[in-house]
């Protein structure tokens, strides 16, 4: 098996103590840095995938997520600008007043899966930090979650101060959490909703498209 | 009852177990700690003797602290109830009492039977039930999604005091919201002596698991401390995402945070009446959903049940009637069932959750009054198998002897009622007769008998002028969340300040 093929059986295997050495040796072998890229975000496809018709569950797909990372880490320095934003960069937390942390860590683990660089900005996140994650980190999608009623105005008060601060436009805007319907993620002139991890990796490809 | 009685018991642990649990937890609160972000109770804890760091809310507990703090907690809890009949006492080798759901937003329609946000409409038709349903000894209230957010637990406490006069519970989604509970209560109660005699109410406040409590959190404590309202003291673990995967791992994690908790209650308010009240759940490998149902969390509940019975002499409040089921079918009864039985029968003091489903999301009037039934079997479970000469008949088969039959025996009169217990909502037919009454499934029969409490079920009205000061107290709590003083997560402040606030104050 070559050090390629190795990268893809180590990121479906979940190998993440062994990946950096492994990564190392294929760069040595010279593969091209966009190759191993190709090899590590094809590993994580078949892990979806798997994870999908249920041979694989989460706490497996967030291994093999963390072995694609140690992968990234060491490879990056070699890469081209455009490979590095790899297939997009998220910024993701929990609105204010929400502290409810399991789902939206869920979902930025499953998009780092699924090749995005994520950014979590952790729980109650006002409007104010969102607009200055986002100027800082320059997102192609911006996800919010929250899990209570009361909590869910914020998610509207953030897209206006997205649009204020004149962003709005430079990003996709996805939102989750149990008490969201796709009916209200429409009021609130949001781009997307998703009800879980794997409906939101596939509605963040399909946004950044 | 003599003494030939057994009052079943279930053990999910052995003395080993329960003592290494325990152990552990104390080693977790030593040697990790807890982070807590609440000025007064750092500085309660700073008092009692528990180990800060400069710059940091990092609170570790000297083992000898949290002990101490164990045996202030009171093993016998006291709810009282608008009208004193229904008063309620929680203590351990008691009967478990219950209550329903709270926090849920999504409500099958009585009707429709259409799955539907909750509405303000819904509250008269929830309280009542609860109240006339006689298996749910104490009243907690959905949540409606069409009314002012802010101050909707506020105002579901006020709709309790009018339509139930049962002990009532509150959920409470603010720290500052809580003033305005206690002020109802007082109101209805006559000032905080009588209050503090035997409180209307009880709330419930959380640790953020792991291993954190927030300030909105506290604040419901110190609130209700000085009046005696007993608190459900929760966390949430879920197993494989907040907390160890392992049954036994989350038992600990979660048992460390109710140490945690106790010791901060008792530090502030000795003697402060206070209900072990663990939600744990587990995460589903493959949904990513955090459930309710799994079997393994129902023998986590029993477990702390029997830890509170055994080893720390306090009372629990456990889940309970529960379900991670859709709607009330087969699952739900399977998942219920279990989840009620093995604490109760590990002796916890009250069993919450009912008319719970869908994982906490969804509340079910049908599902309440069949819950209704389910306990009243437990209920009979408890009683045990009475043993004396009397009920054991042996007079009865005498007199019957070989051949005869018991139909008309004066044991038989004496017995057929008070050791049977008769669910209300279940067929008891052959099948020609069943179908010549419509052919109705135990839901059907539960959905008419809610009918017939709704139609028929009324409490002793509030005097008018008392409904009056409690809309004034639900106004003022409007008033103060528009002025922005009602925040939603952290009882004012933001969670920096607070910690910034106490830290340059030194300690
Ligand atoms: C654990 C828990 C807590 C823990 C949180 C611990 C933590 N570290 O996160 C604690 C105990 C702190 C807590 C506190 C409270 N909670 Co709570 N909590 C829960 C519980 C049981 C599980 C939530 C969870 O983690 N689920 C697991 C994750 C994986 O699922 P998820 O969050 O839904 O996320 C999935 C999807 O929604 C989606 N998704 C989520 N986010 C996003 C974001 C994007 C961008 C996308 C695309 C998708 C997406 O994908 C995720 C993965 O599949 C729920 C009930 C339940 N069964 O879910 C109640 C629940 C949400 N809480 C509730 C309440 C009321 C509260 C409190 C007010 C209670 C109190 N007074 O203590 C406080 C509020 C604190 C606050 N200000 O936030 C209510 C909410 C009712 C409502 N709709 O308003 C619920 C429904 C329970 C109930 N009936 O009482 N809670």
């Amino acid at each position: 098996m070559d050090s390629l093929e190795k990268t893809f059986q180590f990121v479906v295997e979940g190998h993440w103590k062994e990946m950096p050495d492994l990564a190392k040796e294929a760069l040595d072998a010279g593969n091209q840095s966009g190759d191993i890229l190709k090899a590590l975000v094809s590993g994580m496809d078949t892990v979806s995938e798997e994870w999908r018709v249920g041979n694989m569950f989460i706490p497996e797909v967030l291994i093999s997520a963390k072995a694609m990372h140690a992968g990234m880490d060491i490879i990056r320095p070699h890469l081209s600008a455009a490979d590095v934003k790899l297939r997009g960069v998220v910024v993701i937390g929990t609105v204010q007043g929400d502290l409810h942390d399991i789902g939206k860590s869920l979902v930025g683990m499953m998009m780092e899966g699924g090749g995005f660089q994520v950014y979590d900005l952790g729980v109650d996140v006002s409007a104010a930090k969102f607009v200055e994650a986002v100027k800082e980190h320059e997102p192609d999608i911006v996800g919010m979650s929250s899990l209570l009623t009361t909590t869910l105005p914020f998610m509207r008060d953030t897209i206006r101060s997205l649009e204020e601060a004149g962003l709005r436009d430079s990003i996709k805007i996805l939102i989750g959490g149990a008490p969201v319907t796709p009916e209200f993620a429409e009021s609130i002139g949001a781009d997307g909703y998703a009800p879980d991890g794997a409906t939101a990796v596939d509605m963040a490809h399909e946004l950044v498209g | 009852m003599t003494n030939s009685t057994l009052k079943p018991k279930l053990r999910l642990l052995s003395d080993e177990g329960m003592a290494k649990i325990h152990q552990q937890s104390l080693e977790v609160l030593e040697n990790v700690g807890m982070n807590i972000n609440h000025k007064r109770s750092l500085e309660v804890l700073g008092e009692a003797g528990a180990k800060m760091e400069k710059d940091s809310t990092r609170v570790r507990f000297p083992k000898k602290l949290v002990e101490d703090s164990l045996k202030l907690v009171p093993d016998r809890v006291v709810y009282g109830a608008r009208d004193p009949e229904h008063d309620l006492v929680a203590e351990i080798g008691g009967d478990f009492h219950t209550r329903p759901l709270t926090g849920g937003e999504g409500y099958i329609d009585l009707e429709t039977q259409e799955w539907r946000k909750v509405l303000t409409k819904d509250l008269v038709e929830w309280i009542t039930l609860a109240d006339g349903l006689e298996n749910v000894d104490y009243v907690a209230s959905i949540y409606p999604d069409d009314m002012n957010l802010a101050t909707r637990d506020v105002y579901i406490l006020r709709m309790m005091l009018e339509y139930s006069v049962k002990h009532l519970e509150v959920q409470p989604y603010t720290g500052t919201g809580v003033r305005y509970m206690v002020e109802m209560i007082k109101a209805v109660q006559g000032g905080s002596d009588e209050v503090k005699k035997r409180p209307l109410l009880s709330v419930l406040t959380s640790a953020l698991t792991p291993l954190q409590f927030l300030p909105y959190a506290l604040d419901i404590l110190f609130t209700v401390g000085p009046l005696n309202i007993p608190i459900e003291m929760n966390t949430m673990p879920i197993a494989g995402a907040t907390a160890p995967m392992s049954p036994a791992g989350t038992l600990l994690l979660a048992n460390a945070e109710m140490l945690a908790g106790i010791t901060i209650a008792q530090s502030a308010f000795p003697g402060m009446p206070l209900m072990y009240a663990v939600r744990n759940l587990m995460l589903d490998a493959w949904t990513g959903l955090s459930l309710q149902g799994r079997v393994e969390t129902s023998m986590i509940a029993g477990a702390m049940a029997q830890m509170c019975a055994e080893l720390y002499k306090m009372p629990s409040n456990l889940f309970g009637a529960v379900s991670d089921a859709m709607v009330t079918d087969a699952q739900s009864i399977m998942e219920r069932t279990i989840k009620v039985l093995l604490p109760a029968l590990a002796g916890t003091n009250v069993i919450a959750g009912l008319g719970h489903m869908e994982h906490c999301y969804t509340y079910d009037p049908v599902q309440l009054v069949l819950d209704d039934d389910l306990i009243g079997m437990v209920r009979r479970i408890m009683r045990g198998i009475e043993i004396n000469d009397d009920v054991l008949g042996l007079d009865a088969i005498l007199r019957v002897g070989p051949g005869g039959n018991f139909l008309t025996d004066d044991h038989t009169l004496k017995y057929f009622k008070t050791e049977y217990f008769t669910p209300k909502s279940t067929n008891r037919w052959v099948r020609n007769v069943w179908k010549s009454k419509g052919e109705k499934d135990a839901n059907e029969l539960a959905r008419e008998r809610a009918r017939k409490i709704l139609a028929e079920h009324r409490v002793e009205p509030l005097d008018p002028k008392l409904l009056a000061e409690l809309d004034k107290i639900v106004a003022a709590a409007d008033k103060a969340a528009a002025d922005g003083e009602l925040t939603h997560a952290h009882g004012g402040g933001s969670i920096g300040s607070l910690v910034e606030q106490y830290i340059t104050e030194g300690k």
